[in-house]
């Protein structure tokens, strides 16, 4: 009974701390990742990573201003793509797995999640009835709504590569067995869900979320930024694991090893992988999505290519083999 | 509903509920073993035992909620089909057909699937003979009563609005579906291969025409397509595994199966809030509706409950059925290689599709209806309901709810006795893929995104202590509204937002499209004259309209040859 006890108490803990590096973390990396597309942009400024939880906290500190018509709705969407968001946050591992939502790491589940914080912050926009901000959330809804097809296929594609299809599965399968044979599908995958998933990949959807608030002031307003901020980096957290899964630390790990050490690397990894991460967004955001800035659907396109992609090779070398 | 059974027989409205709710009492004892002391009347060949009349369950809570004389004949009709035997089965599915068509012309457009109910009754008096064609028989019979089509026209004609009597026809066609006999193997799997690209396809245009469709009623219909696009797709995945033996997969397609019935609850739950906002707000076109979230907050939390369960978003059934889907498809048989698994990507990138589609027809849906502010006078006035008609709706999401979370149960209800666990599968609370290699834990789900929404929830009522100003918008006062305004004028969803138009921009430029359509024009212009001269008819002449019957024997001639190589190779 105590080894489960210890093991349940343990797994808390861990769940906890990550709840709150991955809370605590998300402005930082995005104030970075703007920080990097600046620099590729040709601006020269050092980097600020406080700088948006700066923001945060003045959207916080203003008297709350809500439209008339909607208002209970406006007061309660923002807080609910809040409460998603945090759900997802907390199925995807960061920098250990073990955790007690480990066993529903489902992808779809993560992407399911994701995609509800997402629909909450387009009904935000839409529910003063205002044209302004309806209008853009209506397009950023058409936008975004394209992960669907993407995560269906990621999924089946994951399906093949995995026993259970969940992130935890993943991580204990790359322990044992070498990914190098399906590192490449992985990346696609992953450069699929970014695609697709994070708004920071795409100027344009970055105007039309401002646009989506640009009548709401106060905690509210403060709730829907970090909600968008928390969607992003959860979604490259999706990226980064299943790319590197193999630096996220297992619990009978770490029980051979000295913990605080192995903990404390772990984290390092995630934060140098979620550097990375954040890198490789700015440069899709410069690089490659402002090249196809006249086409709405260019980016779905591309993703739904990575993704039909990353299937064929992993199917071409199953036949293969 | 205000316009409902009349008045003198308003008092047989209880009687008939407790009557459906005592056949859905009796279908469960039924099929748990429970038999009358003096045994069973057997009566072959009218009446059909079986697992399958479980379905009376959901049918009877259909039934018992129903409003309209229409409402209440499609559920009689629906459940003839449940327990009667092939004919009677057949002739109750004509019956369902009959109270669904409203005007002549509609059903003037069911004379097909009449005609294939008949020779599907035909079929199933002599065994053995047409087998090899009755999925595609099924398929036809049961289009009118799924709701199936490629059409992507939301015209009235072509898109019902949606009621009870509906929900009680998909009952009837699963029933149908459900007892299909088996046939020989090769054509059961090409049946099987068909029905799956077929339901993909379905379930995209379904999920457009509830995008485009002018009322809430028909996007609810666009929604239930959706679903007998799946109910299409499952029946294929079943006969796919019963060709290939493939057991763990045939049950798992069938336990899916029996979760799609469990989503049609949701459908109860959308049509009877939709009959309250009709009554309280007045007609339910698009163009009229708005700010009913504010307006009628309890009944608007239970509309957008439904659509949460039918949006297949976690943590409620229609996920969970998203999830069975997706692994049923993954474990399809397939040819190895690239060429063997193409067909399954461009499927899954179909259903994808459709899938968002669907997501965006439900963002509109909430946005109109339900965000914003209203739009007419009568729907200004509208208000929550008094609370009886609130608990009866409220009772009406019950079931979906209690699914969502404990599918277990539903599949033990509905498996009976002679199901794989009986009762013992009450204690199943995970949902597994064919191989056994993952679960899902609907009830863990649920659990884990309420507790962290109540951490949600304290923190806000701990950090939001000042009161938020609430201001009123600039169109609400003296100035007109202008013509490019999204929300607020019943000439929304046209111009700039028009989220299918969004959509068609995203996959071609509006220039490209026009081009587009003008070709495809041309082109069928260019078809027809061609079928013309062919026909040796000189174009111009006034009978061009009536198809030339050579053409028409033609046609016939060769897709019996092209038939039969299909079968013969097996």
């Amino acid at each position: 009974m105590a080894p489960f006890l210890a093991a349940r108490m343990q797994a808390l803990l861990l769940a906890g701390w990550h709840m709150a590096l991955v809370a605590l973390m998300a402005p930082v990396w995005i104030a970075l990742l703007r920080w990097m597309a600046a620099c590729m942009e040709g601006e020269r400024r050092p980097p600020a990573p406080l700088a948006h939880w700066r923001v945060l906290r003045h959207a916080w500190r203003q008297a709350g201003v809500r439209s008339a018509a909607g208002a209970q709705v406006t007061a309660v969407a923002p807080w609910l793509g809040l409460a998603a968001g945090l759900a997802a946050a907390g199925l995807v591992p960061s920098f250990c797995i073990g955790l007690p939502g480990s066993d529903l790491s489902d992808l779809l589940i993560v992407g399911g999640l994701l995609e509800m914080a997402f629909l909450a912050l387009v009904v935000t926009a839409l529910a003063a009835g205002l044209a302004r901000p309806g209008h853009a959330g209506l397009k950023a809804a058409c936008m975004g709504i394209m992960i669907q097809p993407v995560l269906l296929l990621v999924c089946v594609v994951l399906g093949l590569c995995l026993p259970d299809g969940t992130l935890a599965g993943l991580v204990r399968q790359a322990h044992v067995a070498d990914m190098n044979v399906v590192r490449v599908p992985l990346a696609l995958v992953a450069a699929a869900l970014v695609l697709a998933g994070v708004e920071e990949s795409d100027g344009a959807a970055l105007r039309l979320f401002a646009t989506m608030l640009e009548d709401l002031a106060g905690p509210d307003r403060a709730v829907a930024l970090y909600a968008r901020d928390l969607l992003a980096v959860v979604w490259m957290m999706v990226a980064r694991d299943l790319v590197w899964p193999e630096a996220i630390v297992e619990p009978d790990l770490m029980a051979r090893s000295w913990r605080g050490v192995s903990l404390l690397e772990a984290m390092g990894v995630w934060a140098g992988h979620m550097l990375l991460a954040c890198g490789c967004v700015a440069g899709l955001r410069v690089f490659v999505v402002a090249a196809g800035r006249q086409h709405a659907g260019w980016r779905a396109g591309l993703a739904l290519l990575c993704a039909l992609m990353a299937g064929v090779l992993l199917f071409a070398g199953r036949g293969a083999d | 509903m205000c316009v409902g059974l009349p008045r003198q027989a308003r008092w047989a409205r209880p009687v008939l509920a407790a009557g459906w709710l005592v056949v859905c009492g009796m279908a469960m004892a039924c099929s748990h073993g429970c038999a009358l002391p003096g045994g069973v009347v057997a009566w072959p060949g009218v009446f059909a035992g079986g697992p399958d009349v479980m379905l009376l369950v959901p049918l009877g809570l259909v039934a018992a909620l129903a409003r309209t004389p229409r409402d209440c004949s499609a559920s009689f009709g629906a459940a003839l089909v449940v327990i009667g035997g092939g004919v009677v089965s057949s002739i109750g599915a004509g019956w369902v057909l009959l109270a669904l068509c409203r005007t002549p012309q509609a059903g003037r457009r069911h004379a097909p699937d009449m005609m294939a109910l008949l020779l599907v009754a035909a079929g199933s008096r002599s065994p053995g003979h047409v087998d090899y064609l009755l999925p595609g028989l099924c398929w036809l019979a049961t289009r009118g009563l799924l709701g199936l089509s490629l059409s992507l026209r939301v015209a009235p004609r072509g898109l019902r609005p949606f009621h009870m009597a509906d929900i009680a026809a998909m009952i009837a066609a699963m029933s149908l579906w459900a007892r299909l006999p088996a046939g020989t193997a090769v054509a059961d799997m090409r049946w099987g291969g068909v029905l799956i690209v077929a339901g993909c396809l379905f379930y995209m245009t379904a999920s457009w025409r509830a995008l485009r469709a002018p009322d809430a009623r028909r996007v609810l219909t666009g929604l239930a397509g959706g679903t007998g696009a799946i109910i299409i797709t499952l029946a294929g995945l079943m006969l796919l595994a019963r060709a290939d033996d493939l057991p763990g997969m045939a049950a798992c397609a069938q336990r899916t199966y029996l979760l799609v019935a469990g989503l049609l609850l949701a459908g109860v739950l959308g049509a009877r809030a939709l009959d309250v906002m009709e009554c309280e707000a007045g007609a339910l076109s698009l163009g009229r509706l708005g700010g009913l979230g504010v307006l009628m907050p309890r009944l608007s939390a239970l509309f957008a409950l439904a659509l949460l369960a039918e949006s297949g978003l976690p943590p409620l059934l229609g996920f969970s059925i998203i999830w069975m889907l997706l692994r049923l498809l993954a474990s399809m048989p397939h040819a190895g290689g690239l060429a063997g698994e193409a067909p399954l990507l461009l499927a899954l990138a179909v259903l994808g599709v459709g899938w968002a589609v669907r997501m965006l027809a439900l963002v509109r849906i909430v946005a109109v209806m339900l965000c914003g502010r209203p739009r007419t006078p009568r729907g200004a006035g509208a208000a929550d309901p008094p609370a009886q008609e609130q608990w009866a709706v409220l009772v009406a999401g019950l079931p979906i709810v209690l699914v969502s979370i404990w599918p277990g149960w539903w599949l033990a209800l509905m498996q009976g006795a002679g199901g794989a666990g009986g009762w013992s599968g009450l204690a199943v609370v995970a949902l597994t893929s064919p191989d056994g290699g993952a679960a899902l834990h609907p009830a863990r789900l649920c659990l884990f995104v309420a507790l962290v929404g109540g951490v949600v929830a304290v923190v806000r009522w701990l950090a939001c202590r000042a009161p938020t100003r609430q201001v009123a918008g600039w169109q609400q006062g003296a100035p007109g509204v202008p013509p490019w305004m999204v929300f607020g004028d019943p000439l929304t969803q046209v111009g700039p937002g028009n989220p299918a138009r969004m959509l068609l921009d995203m996959v071609a430029a509006a220039p490209a499209r026009q081009y587009f359509v003008r070709d495809y024009a041309h082109g069928l212009r260019l078809a027809r004259r061609l079928v013309r001269v062919g026909a040796g008819r000189v174009a111009g002449a006034a009978c061009w309209r009536r198809v030339p019957g050579p053409v028409v024997l033609l046609a016939a001639c060769v897709g019996a040859l092209m038939f039969i190589a299909w079968r013969g190779q097996g």
